[in-house]
Order: C-alpha cells, then structure tokens, then sequence
C-alpha cells in the first residue's frame, strides 16, 4: 500500500491543481444548473404559479363581492327559516372574510400601481355594495319585504355591483401588467447575473490552474536544483567551492542558503583537515629523522660509555696518588702549626712590653701638664713685678714733677728720681726676658704634650694589633690542628670515591645493555613512524579528492 | 727745660713738666652718652669731676691702646687763676722725662684750620719730638667745650 508520504511532492502538488479545478468546475456547473432550475420563470416556477392559478380560479376571492351577492339573493328565494339563517350566516363570514383582506391589502400591500387602483376604484363600490346590504336590504328582508328587497337588489345593489366588477377587472389588469413587466425584468437580470458568474467562475478555473501549475513547477525546480546538490555532495568527490544559486528570499531560498552556509563550514574543516595533515606529515618526517638522528646518538652514547669506564679506572688510581699527597701536606701543616705557636708566645712577651710604654708615657704627660702649671704660676710672679715697676715708674715722674715743682731744692730730688725710674726700666726689661723664656717653655711643653699624646695613640693602635695579629694567629693553629680531621675526611673520602668509581664501572656496564635496548626499540620506534607516515599519505589522498 | 714725653699714635710727643699737675694711671672712665668721639669719659679727683681728652682720637688715630703705660696726664683749664679747674689728656707710653736745653732751634707746626696742633717741632738725637703746648693744642670748639665742662666762664 503505498501512503501519501511516498508520493513526490511535485505529484502531490500536480493532483493538488488538478483537484481543485475540477471542484470548482462542479460547483460552478451544479450553481449554474440551479440557478436555471429554481428561476423566476423557470420550471419549478412555473408549475407553482400553475397550480396556484388554478386553485385561484377555482376559489371565490374574499375581495370580490360575488359569492356575498350570490347569497344575498338566496336569501330572496328560500323560504326555510333554517336554511335562511344559515344563509345569512355564510353571508357574514364573507363580509367578515372581506373586511380581514381588505385591512390585509391596506397594511401589507407595498405602494404601487395596484393598490392605488384598489384604493381608488375598487374600495369604495365595494364597500358601498356592502353598506347597502347590511343598512337596507338585510332590514327588509328581515322585515319579510321580499319584494320592497327585490326591488333594491336589482336596481341599486346591482348597479353598484356591476361598478365593482369592472373596477376589479381594471384592477388585474393593472396587476397581471406589472406581474408581466417585473418577470421580463427579473429574467433579464437573472440572465446576465448567470452569464457573469459563468465569466468569473471560468477566469478562476483558469487563474487557480496557471498559479498552482506555475508554484508547483518552481518549487519543483528549487527541490531539484537543491537535491542534485546534496546528492553530489553525498556521492563523495566534489567541487566544494561550487555554490547553490539563491534568487529568492522564500523558505527555499533559505533552504539553499543554510546549503551553502553548510558547503563552506565543510570546506573550512576540509581545508584544515588537508593543512593539518600536511603539516602532520612534516612532523613525522622530522620524526623520522630525529629517530636516525638518536640512532647515532645512541651509537655515540654507547663508545662515549666505554670512556667514561677508563676514565672511571684513571680517576680511581689518581685518588689514590692524591691520597698519599694529602698525607705528606698534613705534616706540613702540622710543623706550620708548631711554628705559629712559637711566634705567638713571642708575641704575648711584646704584648707586655708595649703595656708598659703606655703606662710610661701616661706618667711622662704628666709630668708635662706639672710643668705647665708651673709656668704659669711663674707668669704670675713676672705680672705682679711688672705691676711693681710700673708703678715705681709712675711714681717717679710725679717725683720728679714735684722736684721741679720745688725748684732749687727739688735738683737733688730729681736726680734719685732718675735713677729710680731707671732701676723700673730695667726691672721691666727683665721681666719682659723672663717672659719670653716661660713663653717658649710653655710652647715646647705644649709641643711635648701634643707628641706624647700622639705617641700614646700609637702605642695604643700597636698594642690592638698585637691583640688583633696575636687572635689571628691563634686562629691560624686552630685551623691548622683541624686541617688533619679534614685531612682524614678527605681520605675517607678518597676511600668513598674508589668504591663510588667501581660502582660507576658497573652502572656503565649495565648502561651499555640498556643503550642496547633502548637501539632496539628505536628501530621499533622507526618503523611505527614509516607507518603513520604511510596513514597520514592515504588521509592526504582522501582530502585531495575534495576541490577547496 | 724737663719734658714729660709720650707716644700720640706714631709721634713722640713732649710736655713740659712745670705744666702738668699730676700724671695717673688710667682709671676707669665713664663716657657721657651724647658726648664727642675724642672725649674718652669723666672721672672724679679729689671730690670733682674731671673731663679726659682722648689725644689718639682727636688727632684722627684708633683708641688709645690699653697699655699699662697709657696713662692720664692732669693739666690745669687755662684761664683758671686759682688752678681749681682740671682736665686730663690721655697718651700712650707715659713713662720718662727728657732734659731738653732751653732755646733749641724749633720748627713751627703746620696745622690746617680746625686741626690739632701738637706744637713745633725740634730735633732729639736721631728723630723728632713735637713740643705740646696745652693752649694751642685743642681746636676752638674743643677748647670751648673743655671750658664749659669745667664750669669755667669764656
């Protein structure tokens, strides 16, 4: 069974068209049937109006005064009071029935040419028929006056009739005109309505028929343009660079667009793929030489092993030479040390003698300062005779002014004046000799006490340095008596060193089986590099099919 | 004639003794505020008040140096009969006396207006000597104020 699905979807839109035109054309030819059927003046129409003719004819009408006259004139000629009633009876029924169609015709009848005709013409005979009989001729005939009755019957109520007949044939003639002219027109009418429904129904036949064909055909070439893209897309090799031509903005459009976007996402990823795998090769190509290159390295490393084995060997003897050398060093140092001692004791013995400098030239600078002192009390003496001689000086000018003030008797005074001043004068040059000398004293003195107290520096600077060389050399022996203990650890390490080099020997051994091992193994690494080499080249082939 | 000879700057200068009244150490002196550079100070002698001439100052030179031979020499006020009024000159190196044979050839002084005139000038052995004469010593003005200071009418 097939299922809808299954069908493309250009058959799918073909039956689609096809189907609706011939609905519509169904349709179309089943309203045109009817509208032919069920027209005015048509068939069905015709037998209605037909059989309603005749049931018309057949039937007294309540408007016309006819079937009332009939029974107002048995009523002239029966004679059974029963029968004369019900007469009568059916009588009243007809005016009864007359007045309800009358008021039916005034209220419901539309304005026209009939109804002013019955308003006109036919009304007022009619009522004036019935205004006859009910005021005067049913009186009479109540009254018995048949004749009096007959006579009215005949003349008046007659003429009146007769009025009303011709007014009611006037009145369908008028109606049957306007029933004949509304039908012409409404034929006409139908006739042009029936010819423009038959235009437009045929114009959207074929509208719908060209618009579906031509939607389904471009859809169809869009669908095909598109598959026979992803169909050579999925057939493997091909163009990647190729485009789908997009013209239009609708979903195919779209479609074919997302196509595109898809082609160029895949031609990206092909062409990393293809730079990706170039650059792979060349990477195992390096590989493949850095695999030769530690071919020889491991070569190498295998010759390099057997010197370092010798060179091991060489080492383990010169340790022991160096051994021997360290022994005759350690009695060096020992006699060094020996020698150090004795020169530090001397230095204690210059230590002390230095000591005793500086307490000497403490006591020395001393004595300076005494000296000092002295001068200076004798600075005092020479100013207090200097003041003496000063004013023996004065004294003897005044003198010597109140001798001459005294004149004759004041020569002889005079004279001692002199000398008096004289012996102040020499005093006072004395003393200025004095003066000088104590001055010199007490500059040497200073002298003597600056020198002192720079020498005393000095003593006490060198008495520093004997400490400081005298710590010095008591480090030196230190260092020397424990230069053996390093001597012995130096032996022992020595010692340490010929066991380390027979280990060294050993390992080196064993190093060369691992070299061995390890050539082994690069040759497996070798081949398995030959191998993605020849994988990365079958990748190459493959991404070379595709056009990027 | 006996001088009394001392230094006024770098000139030695002689006094005849018959003229000074008395020579004393230079005592401490109380300069009046307001007074003139060349008066050294005041001081008092024997219950009166003494005005000191500074001669370095007025003859244009420094200070007198403090010297224990710079001394004051006490003149009497010229005009004073009674000799009650005195002053003193203060001189460096006031300390001999020199026997000067009257009549010695002199030089007289050469002295512009309003300057002080140490007197003539006569020869002793190798150098010069200026003979100080109290009374022309002293410009007008200083004499003037000497005088006033004195209490001695002009």
């Amino acid at each position: 069974m097939k299922r809808l699905k299954d069908f493309s979807i250009k058959t799918r839109l073909y039956g689609l068209v096809v189907n609706a035109v011939l609905g519509f054309t169904a349709t179309l030819g089943l309203t045109y049937w009817m509208a032919g059927e069920y027209a005015v003046s048509g068939p069905l129409y015709d037998r209605l109006m037909l059989r309603k003719s005749v049931i018309s004819d057949y039937q007294p009408g309540p408007m016309s005064a006819t079937e009332a006259a009939f029974q107002l004139s048995l009523l002239l000629v029966v004679t059974d009071p029963a029968e004369s009633r019900s007469v009568l009876e059916h009588y009243r029924k007809l005016h009864a029935d007359y007045r309800e169609r009358q008021e039916f015709v005034r209220r419901d009848l539309f304005d026209g040419p009939l109804k002013r005709t019955l308003e006109k013409d036919v009304f007022p005979p009619t009522d004036q028929f019935f205004r006859m009989a009910e005021e005067e001729f049913l009186p009479l005939v109540a009254k018995n006056d048949k004749a009096a009755a007959n006579q009215l019957f005949v003349t008046r109520m007659r003429a009146t009739y007769q009025q009303h007949r011709q007014a009611i044939d006037r009145a369908v003639e008028v109606g049957l005109e306007m029933n004949a002219t509304e039908e012409a027109d409404v034929k006409r009418k139908v006739h042009w309505g029936n010819s423009t429904l038959f235009l437009i129904s045929l114009g959207t036949v074929v509208l719908i028929g060209l618009s579906g064909w031509y939607l389904s055909v471009t859809i169809h070439n869009s669908a095909e343009v598109l598959l026979a893209r992803v169909r050579e897309m999925a057939s493997g090799a091909s163009d990647l660079t190729a485009r789908v031509p997009v013209d239009s903005r609708d979903e195919m459009g779209q479609l074919a667009e997302g196509i595109n976007g898809m082609v160029a996402k895949i031609q990206a990823v092909v062409s990393k793929v293809r730079e990706s795998s170039l650059q792979i090769l060349s990477a195992a190509s390096q590989i493949a030489a850095t695999a030769r290159q530690q071919d020889a390295t491991v070569n190498g490393l295998s010759s390099a092993t057997t010197e370092v084995a010798a060179a091991v060997r060489e080492i383990s003897a010169t340790g022991k030479e160096l051994s021997g050398t360290m022994n005759e060093v350690n009695g060096r140092a020992n006699q060094a040390a020996r020698l150090a001692s004795a020169g530090r004791e001397r230095l204690g013995g210059m230590e002390q003698t230095m000591q005793q400098l500086v307490a000497s030239t403490g006591s020395i600078s001393n004595k300076l300062a005494t000296i000092r002192e002295k001068a200076d009390s004798i600075n005092m003496v020479v100013l207090t005779i200097t003041k003496v001689a000063d004013q023996t000086n004065l004294l003897s000018i005044n003198a010597a002014i109140e001798a001459e003030k005294a004149g004759e008797f004041g020569r002889g005074f005079l004279v001692v004046a002199r000398e008096i001043r004289r012996l102040a004068d020499q005093t006072a040059v004395a003393t200025l000799d004095i003066e000088n000398i104590v001055r010199l004293m007490q500059e040497a003195v200073a002298t003597g006490v600056m020198q002192m107290d720079k020498f005393s520096d000095e003593v006490r600077t060198s008495v520093t340095r004997v400490g400081e060389i005298n710590t010095q050399t008591g480090q030196i022996i230190a260092e020397v008596s424990g230069l053996s203990d390093r001597f012995e650890q130096v032996n022992e390490g020595m010692r340490n060193q010929a066991v380390g080099a027979g280990q060294i020997n050993d390992a080196m051994v064993s190093m060369s089986g691992d070299i061995r091992k390890t050539a082994t193994s690069l040759e497996e690494f070798n081949r398995a590099t030959a191998h993605l080499r020849g994988s990365i080249e079958l990748l190459n082939q493959e991404v070379a099919q595709f056009k990027v | 004639m006996l001088l009394l000879t001392f230094q006024i700057g770098p000139e030695a200068v002689g006094l005849d003794i018959r003229r000074v009244r008395e020579v004393i150490p230079r005592v401490r002196l109380q300069r009046p505020t307001g007074g003139p550079a060349w008066l050294a100070g005041v001081f008092v002698y024997h219950g009166r008040v003494v005005p000191v001439i500074d001669l370095h100052q007025l003859a244009g030179h420094a200070p007198c140096p403090h010297h224990l031979s710079s001394r004051i020499i006490l003149l009497p006020v010229a005009g004073d009969a009674a000799g009650e009024h005195l002053y003193g000159i203060l001189a460096a190196q006031v300390a001999d006396l020199r026997e000067v044979p009257d009549g010695v050839p002199a030089m007289n002084s050469l002295v512009e207006d309003g300057g002080i005139d140490l007197g003539s000038t006569v020869a002793d052995g190798g150098g010069v000597l200026r003979l100080l004469d109290p009374e022309r010593m002293l410009p007008a003005a200083a004499r003037r104020q000497i005088l006033l200071a004195a209490g001695v009418p002009a």
